[in-house]
């Protein structure tokens, strides 16, 4: 057998396990000493071997060798889309979604994140959204969508902000506002369907938190703040976020590591509401409006990590004739390959499309013309891959495909 | 139940180690319950057509010499004596209550409740398949067509043959075996290894390899995914390195993230890592799930209703250095139930347990039921041969014959047939029937017995007591099966089924006519037992005899007892070895019935089982000369000297029990240590060296984590092969991790390299070990102060002068041999004999003690008889001898040697399975009940009548090939069909195929063992002997030879076919295929 020697072979120093011991607090428990470096992990990353190499075995063995500092330079930390795929089967626990987060935190301390990412974080700090829209504009776009909405359903029909005592505060990604307000109308005319008391705000009414992938955690702690103080000023009773992946992971998992505490109101995805709604009678589908063949995408935050499975799957065969899962799926799905805040590190912008090309053989194999999707990051991945890859398939958001499906008494 | 106050037994689970435990209590006169919960005993062993690392079934290994036991028949378990073991089927543990050696056992036996009065209890309710939900979500196991388990995988190849993918389309070419599904998994709650996954894979593999290669397929192209291959006993790494070599197995270190599995596409795709991080996508036809064991349903209800601890698991829980002990006194248990075990250690347990559970009722001196074998008489034939043959035929009156034959007629005709003086009908099940036997022999004078009943090879070990019982020696009886051999071939024509019974007791009955008049030949015993070696597996072999109340001569060549446990402070589970060896020495010196002899060696050794004579030498040369009727030898292994890894250059560098000096005595030295270096497999695993040793990894782990204790701050790191942390010892790997301690995977290829650094370059003092982490790609460096070296054990040289001595055999290590690798663990070759503890091959304390206790419950067995007999059924020498060397060349066990120009067979080594008698040129060997003149007679009587039916005679052995016919039901058979019954189809040659030709046979059919499965074949080498053949390979050639005569003069040479036949599956015989 033919091994490669490394030039200078690292003598190993008396370890001190500092960050090993810091990360292992971080991830919640000390399974990750236990690693039996098996292999699960590396082989159940489906992209670790395409482009730039990502192995997430060999992260947990820098830190447990104690080479703390190549792992903290390595472009693994910031290639890996903490999908969480890898240690969804793996025998000790380890999560490294978790893992890849506490790393990053060590670095974000550092000051050692990637430009073009701390520019997200920084703007929505500044701004009080990611992308820097003007509270005049967003405010005009909701306007212009309340006339559409109108237009359709009387003039009952309204987009409430800041209606004080609503039941639910809706939050959205600031995507919506400015590139795709369809999105905010067909969430609209779901509430007003179910009739439901709901408001958007006009203040911080940003859903996501870029801190999640920065490794930020004061900035993290101040958006999550946000939004609690939203949800107070209004007097609503549930916050509701919109088709987001991280931004729901973000205020699930954030509270009690950033605040250091629970949040005293409920927070769901406007998934689980509609659900929710269909189940209690509340809206009623005919699917038949969506005749073409549609797929749905498990999104690694709400998917693996928050364990939302069926609800869309309910949905969707409410809301679509020809439903198709891909293989695999569920906790074992795919990532898109834009989670992690990828999508945002332009430096990767080629692994990002290299990568993809293991989704879009996925997708390609169920036949489907649509993939339906309750992420705005993943929606921006999977048509960034379909147009690279020539692949004549659109991605849509859950609600999208509701609100076209939407039976309304008295109406059609 | 209860006789003069005094109480059996109750085994609980009727499977392989709760039967051995059943046996070796009913050995030592203990009368036994077994209770098995499910309908059919056998447990999990009836399921399997063959089990590692024999590749057999062989589970008839365990019958004793006065009994019957196939976990395959029907009638499971007969021993001689009344109802020595009690089967109760279908019956369910409710309640235990009143206390140690006067137990009430609560059962609720098909629905009704019972209770039965128990001096103590065996625990043997075995394992069930683990089967998580994980196998779903994971493998796909359920939802996706070709992944299943290791055990639906055997069932397929047992009952349809080899898989093919999709179903009945192409032969499966790509097979994965995926290792510790379900197992190690502590994410998922099982943070133990199964301990026999990776060997029962290794199985598969060959099996399908082997199925394969005989039905001319195309090899399949088979990989195993697994993280530590746990080849962990004697053999098992030469099981593997013949997968690997024989067929090119291929290995990958890898636990799987997933199968997927397309729809409308039945490949299995699998992406793996390589130990390099490498990534492989690949296709496969089938995936073998290697799914682990979990404790038995219900058992922590069991344990709760017993009053006994179960760990976090629900195995079983024991004291400290008493395996076989649970929480409660007089509960003991065996088997997988006590944590996942192979074969090898539940059949040790087993008898450990029965032991235990038989000192600790002598030594609380309690009643118990115990009734020794029968008495024996010294007799011969009244009259010898010369008094006319006066036969008695019994007949069974069973529901099932009375249903299936017409009894009274068959009684009728009986009395027509020459030389019958009496016929009777009896109940053999019930009691009361030796009696019976007895008294008719007596009444009526009789002096040769048929009996037409049920399977000959159950019944005929009970007829032979009885008759010994009635002063007639056993080959003067004939056991007709007419239950298989006619109600059931016939069943539905009950006219037919008579005539076929009739034929049958014919034929016995004129067989009976020539049967010569036995003798019996027999010695007393001496009640003493010899122990040699007194470490801690002599120590306590020598103590359970001296408790079951034989005397004990303990010779230990050094001037203290304790052997390698003097240098151990602790188990790796925290036992305190130093306490246990300090009681375990106080007890053994106060015992009045053990004689220790310290300086001592044995000189010479003659005689044979029962009375042996030993010269013993002790200090000074002062000699002593002691009379006994077994051996057990415990003469232990060594730790093997490290020849590399700067050993006895480098002071850092220690062996790992060097380590435990360290330890045990605080040495400061282990104060400043900053960092330490375990390298195991040292001269271990390799070609001059080819057997894993099973303790070096746990005694790695437990000295690693006492020096982590002593300085949390030592970074310490094991570079291995393999962990073998099998069953529950997985849990102390876990913690090892959890501490820090940090483990690197080396090759064989490419070992570790250990150097003094350079003076100005290394710190003074310090070894440094360069080894290539395969998971980083480099090779990493570490100054070590301290490098101990897992060397593992080696036999001890003086091994071959005590072989030579005892004439014993040596295994190919040098350890000494046992007489099956299996199913006889502490049984050497010659009776009388044993072995235990480390000298047999490697072992932790535990087992070590458990074998201790096996080999000692076998010598009491042996003890206990008072007088020894020869076997009845061997082979003599009697017609007139040339000397050609045939039938030393012929047989299996070297039993024919060449005596005064005559052949001589030992009647202790051959085990009568007639390959000689049909291979002699000149006839002069006798088999008993099998001689020619016998055999000759039984065939004439075949019906010469030109009948519209023609017959097929099958000639079948009395093992798996009877097996096969015991479960025939409803055959639509148009020929008329003889079975005849053999000890070995190797008794049969050219001469007895002519014989039934001639007396008008259209058909024969030669039935035996699958090729490698003979009981007969030798399981071991004999002394410097190559290991001999299977006894039949010898006899094919006759069979060939007599197809050739008869195509010679004009009848179809198909007219004789030879069929090997596997095992049966329960309720699944192949006589109708056989016919078919």
């Amino acid at each position: 057998m033919a091994i490669l020697l490394a030039k200078e072979a690292p003598t190993l120093t008396p370890h001190h396990l500092n960050l090993q011991a810091k990360i292992s607090r971080a991830m919640g428990g000390a399974s990750l000493q236990t690693c039996l470096a098996c292999g699960v992990c590396t082989g159940g990353c489906p992209t670790g071997d395409i482009g730039a190499p990502v192995d997430p075995r060999k992260m947990v063995r820098l830190l447990l060798l104690g080479m703390e500092d190549r792992l903290l330079a390595s472009d693994m930390i910031w290639l890996c889309t903490m999908c969480g795929r890898c240690t969804v089967y793996c025998p000790v626990g380890v999560n490294m979604g978790d893992l890849v987060r506490a790393m990053r935190s060590e670095l974000a301390a550092e000051g050692r994140v990637p430009v073009n990412l701390q520019k997200v974080v920084d703007l929505a700090l500044e701004s009080g959204n990611n992308m820097g829209i003007s509270q005049e504009d967003y405010l005009d776009t909701l306007d212009w969508m309340q006339e559409e909405l109108q237009a359709e359903f009387g003039s009952e029909a309204e987009i409430p902000v800041d209606k004080k005592d609503a039941r639910i505060l809706y939050v959205i990604n600031p995507r919506e506002a400015k590139f795709f307000p369809l999105s905010i109308l067909a969430a609209a005319k779901v509430f007003h369907a179910a009739g439901e008391s709901w408001t958007l705000s006009s203040r911080y009414w940003d859903a996501t938190n870029y801190a999640l992938f920065s490794g930020d955690d004061k900035a993290g702690a101040i958006l999550v703040q946000r939004l609690a103080d939203e949800v107070e000023r209004l007097g609503c009773q549930e916050l509701i976020m919109t088709e987001c992946g991280h931004a729901f992971r973000a205020i699930r998992w954030g509270p009690e590591q950033w605040l250091g505490h629970k949040l005293p109101f409920s927070v769901r995805s406007i998934v689980q509401l509609m659900a929710e709604y269909l189940q209690d009678g509340r809206i009623r589908l005919d699917p038949s409006r969506n005749s073409e063949p549609v797929t749905y995408h498990d999104p690694c935050n709400l998917g693996r990590k928050e364990g939302i499975f069926e609800e869309p799957r309910q949905i969707l065969r409410a809301a679509v004739t020809d439903f198709r899962e891909m293989t695999p799926n569920r906790e074992n799905n795919y990532c898109c390959g834009g989670g992690g805040g990828m999508l945002s590190l332009s430096e990767f912008g080629q692994e990002r499309m290299a990568k993809g090309k293991v989704k879009i053989e996925q997708i390609q194999r169920t036949g489907a013309k649509i993939i339906a999707t309750p992420c705005h990051n993943c929606v921006d991945q999977l048509n960034d891959l379909c147009r690279h890859y020539h692949l004549e398939v659109k991605a849509k958001n859950i609600v999208e495909l509701v609100a076209d499906a939407l039976v309304i008494n008295g109406k059609e | 139940m209860d006789k003069n106050g005094s109480l059996p037994v109750a085994v609980l689970g009727a499977g392989i180690a709760g039967v051995q435990a059943a046996l070796d209590l009913a050995c030592l006169g203990h009368q036994v319950i077994l209770v098995e919960r499910a309908a059919r005993p056998g447990g999990k062993l009836a399921i399997l057509p063959k089990t590692f690392p024999t590749n057999d079934c062989s589970a008839c290994a365990l019958t004793p010499w006065n009994g019957f036991f196939c976990i395959r028949s029907p009638h499971f378990i007969r021993l001689a004596g009344e109802d020595k073991i009690v089967l109760l089927t279908g019956a369910e543990v409710k309640n235990l209550t009143g206390k140690a050696g006067h137990f009430c056992l609560h059962l609720n036996r098909q629905g009704r409740e019972e209770t039965i009065n128990v001096a103590a209890i065996i625990l043997c309710p075995g394992y069930e398949e683990y089967l998580p939900p994980s196998l779903n979500a994971r493998y796909g196991y359920g939802r996706y067509s070709g992944v299943l388990t290791g055990l639906e995988l055997e069932q397929q190849l047992a009952n349809s043959g080899y898989p093919h993918r999709p179903p009945g389309k192409e032969p499966v070419q790509r097979v994965a075996f995926i290792q510790c599904a379900g197992s190690r998994d502590p994410a998922n709650g099982v943070a133990y290894c199964s301990a026999v996954c990776c060997m029962y894979a290794l199985k598969e593999a060959l099996m399908l390899y082997e199925t394969a290669a005989a039905l001319k397929l195309p090899l399949p192209q088979i990989t195993l995914f697994y993280m530590d291959l746990r080849t962990y006993s004697k053999t098992y790494q030469e099981y593997l390195e013949k997968a690997r070599r024989e067929y090119g197995l291929r290995l990958v270190r890898s636990r799987i993230h997933s199968i997927i599995q397309s729809p409308g596409d039945p490949r299995l795709v699998i992406r793996y890592a390589q130990e390099n991080g490498q990534i492989n996508v690949e296709e496969f036809d089938l995936a073998v799930l290697a799914t682990g064991l979990r404790p038995p349903d219900g058992a922590r209800e069991l344990a709760a209703r017993l009053g006994i601890k179960v760990d976090t698991y629900g195995f079983c829980q024991s004291p400290a250095l008493s395996p076989l002990a649970t929480t409660r006194e007089g509960v003991f248990v065996a088997g997988a139930f006590s944590g996942p075990c192979d074969v090898i250690d539940a059949v040790t347990q087993g008898s450990a347990a029965a032991a235990a559970c038989a000192s600790w009722l002598k030594e609380a001196g309690l009643p118990y039921w115990s009734s020794l074998p029968p008495k024996i008489q010294l007799v011969s034939l009244p009259g010898g041969n010369n008094i006319p043959p006066r036969t008695g035929v019994f007949v069974c009156g069973c529901d099932q014959l009375s249903a299936g034959l017409d009894l009274k007629e068959l009684e009728e005709y009986s009395r027509s047939l020459p030389g019958v003086a009496w016929v009777e009908r009896l109940s053999l099940c019930a009691g009361g029937a030796g009696e019976q036997l007895r008294q008719a022999i007596k009444e009526h004078s009789l002096n040769r017995i048929v009996v037409a009943a049920c399977s000959a090879r159950a019944l005929e070990p009970l007829i032979n007591t009885y008759l010994r019982q009635a002063g007639l020696p056993g080959n003067v009886a004939k056991v007709v099966n007419v239950l298989d051999h006619a109600a059931r071939i016939y069943s539905g024509r009950k006219d037919r089924a008579t005539r076929k019974a009739r034929d049958l007791v014919r034929m016995a009955a004129s067989r009976a006519l020539t049967a010569p008049a036995g003798m019996v030949e027999e010695w007393s015993i001496t009640p003493a037992a010899l122990v040699i070696g007194g470490g801690v597996a002599g120590m306590v072999a020598a103590l359970t005899l001296a408790d079951l109340d034989f005397e004990v001569h303990l010779v230990e060549k050094e001037g203290r007892l304790g052997g390698n446990a003097l240098r151990l402070q602790y188990t790796l589970q925290g036992a305190d070895v130093e306490a246990y060896l300090a009681r375990l020495s106080q007890r053994l010196s106060k015992h009045p019935r053990i004689h220790i002899h310290l300086d001592a060696q044995a000189r010479t050794i003659t005689g044979q089982l029962g009375s042996f004579a030993t010269e013993i030498e002790g200090t000074g040369g002062r000699k002593e000369n002691i009379r006994h009727g077994v051996i057990i030898i415990a003469t232990g292994a060594a730790e093997k000297k490290p020849r590399q890894y700067l050993y006895g250059e480098h002071p850092a560098a220690i062996t790992g029990l060097e380590l435990e000096d360290l330890l045990k005595t605080r040495s400061r030295r282990l104060d400043s240590l900053q960092k330490v270096v375990f390298i195991q497999c040292v001269d271990s695993r390799d070609d001059s060296h080819p057997y894993c040793s099973r303790i070096c990894c746990s005694e790695t782990l437990k000295n690693a984590l006492e020096l982590k204790k002593i300085n949390p701050e030592v970074d310490v790191y094991v570079l291995n092969r393999d962990i073998m942390t099998y069953g529950l010892q997985e849990q102390w790997y876990e913690t090892a991790r959890s501490q820090g301690i940090l483990f690197l995977r080396y090759n064989l290829e490419a070992p570790p390299e250990v150097t003094v650094p350079a003076k100005k370059a290394g710190p003074e003092g310090k070894i440094q070990v360069r080894v290539y982490d395969p998971i980083l790609g480099e090779e990493i460096v570490i100054d070590a102060d301290l490098l101990v070296l897992a060397t593992g054990m080696e036999p001890r040289a003086e091994n071959w002068c005590l072989a030579s001595l005892c004439h014993i055999p040596l295994d190919e290590n040098g350890f000494f041999a046992t007489s099956h690798p299996k199913l006889k663990t502490v049984e050497t070759p010659v009776p009388g004999i044993f072995t235990c503890g480390l000298a047999e091959g490697p072992k932790n304390l535990e087992e070590a003690i458990a074998s201790a206790q096996a080999a000692a419950v076998k010598a009491a067995a042996l003890l206990v008889q008072e007088r020894q007999t020869l076997p009845e059924r061997v082979a003599r020498v009697e017609g007139a001898c040339a000397a050609c060397l045939t039938c030393v060349r012929v047989c299996p066990h070297g039993a024919p040697v060449i005596k005064e120009h005559r052949s001589y067979i030992d009647p202790l080594l051959c085990q009568g399975c007639g390959a000689c008698v049909a291979a002699c040129p000149a006839q002069a060997i006798t088999l008993t009940s099998y001689s020619h003149t016998e055999m000759e007679a039984e065939l004439k009587a075949l019906p010469d009548e030109p009948g519209k039916v023609l017959p097929t005679v099958i000639f079948t052995c009395s093992y798996c090939a009877y097996a096969n016919f015991e479960n025939a039901v409803g055959l639509n058979c148009q020929n008329d069909v003889f079975v005849l019954q053999v000890p070995c189809l190797s008794r049969i040659g050219t001469l007895e195929v002519l014989k039934a030709i001639e007396a008008g046979a259209q058909e024969i059919l030669l039935t035996g063992c699958i090729e490698g499965q003979c009981h007969f074949r030798p399981a071991r080498a004999f002394g410097s002997q190559r290991s001999g053949p299977d006894p039949m390979i010898c006899q094919e050639q006759a069979w060939r030879r007599v197809k050739k005569i008869l195509g010679e003069i004009g009848i179809d040479e198909e007219t004789v076919k030879v069929l090997r036949l596997p095992p049966p599956m329960p309720d699944n015989g192949r006589l109708a295929s056989c016919l078919g």
